[in-house]
């Protein structure tokens, strides 16, 4: 309370310093001497470390757009932006610094819109002051107060409307120490996205208020779209790399399990304060309109996985990303997969065996096969593939009209049998994932395949376990 | 004019049904019968009662179509004052019909029957006197959309979708049906003016600090329905106007008292 009337002394104090140029004693740090524009950026790149010492007045210009734009392949939506993207831009200032906020509303917007930063002390964190119809711009000004990671929203009736189609970011106060020097700073976000249209349902897809009012999502992506950190836009470092992720999420409704799959935070700077960070972290509860920031070295290089760990979302609504790490493998901390070898507990191979016998009957017909390879489609396919055979954007390929089936059956058999991996084209778009090798029999993989083929727009073949038999990769482990 | 047609014969039935009298005058007005509503918003004076109490609306004449630049132009021809090199500093922020973009200052002829936007309140104010009209009240306007009920789930998935998608070439008045009322474009195309435009949302006061806003979680305090978001829309879209303002998706139609 003290410090912060300090502050307040100090900024009345400043603002007569500049009518009467009246030299007076200040609280030292919280002076404003220059001036300067703030440097924005766009989604993952973060703006650069502050490094002066002293506050200063800093310029923020940030314009609303309402644009059409990619959610996920093939589905785009109206996103309502600050700055052109989702997140909005990323803001970086300094704890003391008065910030002189630009809203611009441009013409082409059908709606009015304001800003509520969290970093601003004062009713509305600035929303009151900046109702703003197209066409128009506000003014208001700041003082940043207490340093942190902080999100920024639109805050205009409908308000989860208006966060719901993307409008929010963050905004760093760097505390009076500044930051530490590290390699890489990457800005991610985290959104829900209620679309009318199932998840996956090609073309423009406009907003849904009974599902925003469920809280029932179609897509939960990070910055903006799914697929917006994977393959290409992946995010990289290299190895022996310090990486410092400044993670917020804008919701309107979920929290965030943020996790990156095989990597341990060294540092978690809990709800994004600059004081006192948590250490060796796997799993950081990112609250909706807040955020965190966390450090960590990359010590093995490979492609790490982040994810909300509420782990549907990361599946099958797109919130997944990657951080691919490059450099030479370092044995003594990771060994890669040393072995593989068939795992037979004792006295459950003739079990299995038995059971599998039993339970599975023969297909005699091309109609009995689909109707078998359904129920194993579902057991093992669907978790990946869907039940509708669209795959997973980003993810998991197609198997509904797909280019890869059209021609022989036996790539599909080799897949089924030995697994893929690497780069993988099927109806123009490229995956680049693990499927593993599925121990079915040959009776199993033809009736999965049959059934494949013969749904979805896919061409009809049938294949028999002779086929299997000729094309198998891996040998059955339960059948010798 | 191609929609004199079916607001005529909706409007007379209605008429019929409702009140009995001939209710298309030469204008193409449609004269809408009185009755009562729940407003989404009350006003600030009254906002210490409740706000799911209904409010009455007498009978009124409104205009069957937003205004169209055609109109507009005839007015203009008409009132030099509110030409685009004449219109009074304080009546207009510097867009005012920017849309009339050739040597003349005057409405391009492909958009003739196209509504009228770019106009500031004191112009369609200004546009309806000379009329001997008004602009309609908040209140009668979101009266005429509240249809009475009917086809409500529609209208409000309709207003959505407009909201929904960024700017689009607007159509000629009167390209989509009717409501009820045989009122054409309400919404759907552009946002109109309304007479007391801003005076819903109270500023927060010493009785009542911050909870009369229309801003965050607080805006839907006050509401009848905070589940309609499209209401929501409308009242913070006029919240955020001023008299000068104008608005590339901002246009207007002009009401007359029932007598």
């Amino acid at each position: 309370m003290k410090k912060i009337r300090l502050f307040a002394l100090g900024a009345a104090l400043c603002m007569t310093g500049l009518t009467q140029a009246a030299p007076a004693p200040k609280a030292a740090g919280s002076k404003i001497s220059g001036q300067e524009i703030a440097i924005l950026t766009d989604a993952p790149a973060v703006p650069p470390r502050i490094t002066r010492k002293h506050a200063a007045k800093v310029i923020v210009n940030l314009e609303v757009k309402e644009v059409e734009g990619r959610l996920a392949d093939g589905v785009s939506y109206t996103f309502w932006t600050f700055g052109g993207k989702v997140p909005g831009k990323f803001i970086r200032i300094r704890e003391g610094d008065e910030v002189e906020f630009h809203l611009n509303n441009h013409p082409d917007n059908k709606m009015p819109h304001n800003i509520d930063l969290h970093a601003v002390t004062g009713p509305g964190g600035g929303a009151a002051a900046s109702l703003t119809a197209p066409g128009h711009s506000s003014v208001f000004s700041f003082k940043a107060l207490n340093p942190g990671l902080y999100v920024y929203h639109c805050a205009t009736a409908p308000v989860a409307m208006h966060v719901a189609n993307g409008m929010y970011g963050l905004i760093l106060v760097e505390p009076k120490a500044g930051m530490s020097k590290v390699d890489h700073e990457f800005y991610v976000m985290q959104g829900d996205f209620y679309t009318q249209g199932k998840n996956g349902e090609q073309g423009l897809q406009p907003f849904s208020m009974v599902k925003a009012i469920e809280e029932e999502p179609e897509y939960v992506v990070f910055n903006g779209a799914a697929g917006s950190l994977t393959g290409d836009n992946a995010l990289k470092a290299k190895k022996g790399d310090t990486v410092r992720l400044f993670v917020g999420v804008g919701g309107p409704n979920l929290t965030s399990s943020f996790h990156v799959i095989g990597e341990i935070f060294d540092k978690v700077h809990h709800e994004g304060n600059t004081a006192s960070p948590a250490k060796n972290i796997q799993t950081t509860m990112i609250p909706a309109g807040g955020a965190a920031y966390m450090e960590f070295k990359v010590n093995v290089p490979g492609t790490y996985i982040m994810v909300d760990h509420s782990l549907t979302r990361a599946f099958n609504k797109g919130a997944l990303g990657m951080l691919k790490v490059s450099g030479d493998e370092d044995k003594a901390i990771y060994s890669g997969k040393m072995t593989d070898e068939v795992y037979l507990p004792e006295g459950t191979s003739m079990r299995n065996t038995v059971a599998s016998q039993a339970q599975a009957p023969t297909a005699k017909t091309k109609a009995d096969r689909v109707k078998l390879g359904e129920g194993i489609y579902n057991t093992n396919c669907a978790a990946c593939h869907q039940t509708s055979g669209a795959g997973v954007p980003q993810a998991f390929p197609p198997l509904a009209k797909s280019d890869y089936l059209s021609g022989s059956t036996a790539p599909a058999i080799k897949a089924v049998t030995g697994g893929l991996q690497g780069k993988l084209v099927v109806n123009g778009n490229e995956y680049n994932g693990v499927m593993p090798s599925w121990s079915l029999n040959d009776e199993e993989v033809a009736n999965v395949l049959t059934y494949i083929y013969n749904s979805w727009g896919n061409g009809g073949d049938e294949v028999t376990p002779e086929d299997v038999k000729k094309h198998r990769i891996n040998p059955v482990k339960h059948e010798d | 004019m191609k929609i004199r047609q079916p607001t005529f014969i909706s409007a007379l039935i209605l008429s019929t049904a409702l009140i009995s009298m001939a209710a298309v005058s030469a204008e193409d007005m449609v004269l809408v019968p009185g009755g009562s509503f729940t407003p989404f918003f009350l006003k600030k004076d009254n906002a210490d009662s409740s706000p799911a109490a209904a409010t009455a609306i007498n009978a009124f004449w409104l205009d069957a179509t937003p205004v169209t630049n055609r109109r507009f132009q005839a007015f203009v021809n008409k009132h030099p004052a509110w030409h685009k090199s004449n219109i009074r500093k304080i009546f207009t922020d510097s867009h005012y019909l920017a849309h009339w973009q050739n040597a003349q200052g005057s409405a391009d002829t492909a958009d003739l029957d196209k509504p009228v936007v770019n106009v500031s309140w004191f112009a369609a104010e200004a546009y309806c006197e000379a009329q001997d009209k008004r602009l309609p009240s908040t209140d009668e306007w979101e009266y005429t959309l509240a249809d009475n009920g009917r086809d409500q789930e529609n209208r409000q998935k309709q207003i959505i979708n407009w909201y929904s998608v960024p700017n689009q070439e607007l159509p000629a008045v009167g390209s989509k049906p009717a409501n009820g009322f045989g009122i054409f474009d309400l919404v759907g195309v552009i946002w109109e003016w309304t007479a007391d435009f801003n005076s819903y949302m109270a500023p927060p006061d010493s009785r009542n600090p911050g909870d009369k806003n229309l801003f965050c979680g607080s805006g839907s305090l006050n509401a009848s329905n905070p589940g309609d978001y499209a209401a929501f829309m409308r009242y913070s879209y006029r919240e955020s106007l001023k008299g000068n303002f104008t608005g590339r998706n901002l246009g207007f139609r002009c009401a007359k008292d029932a007598k």
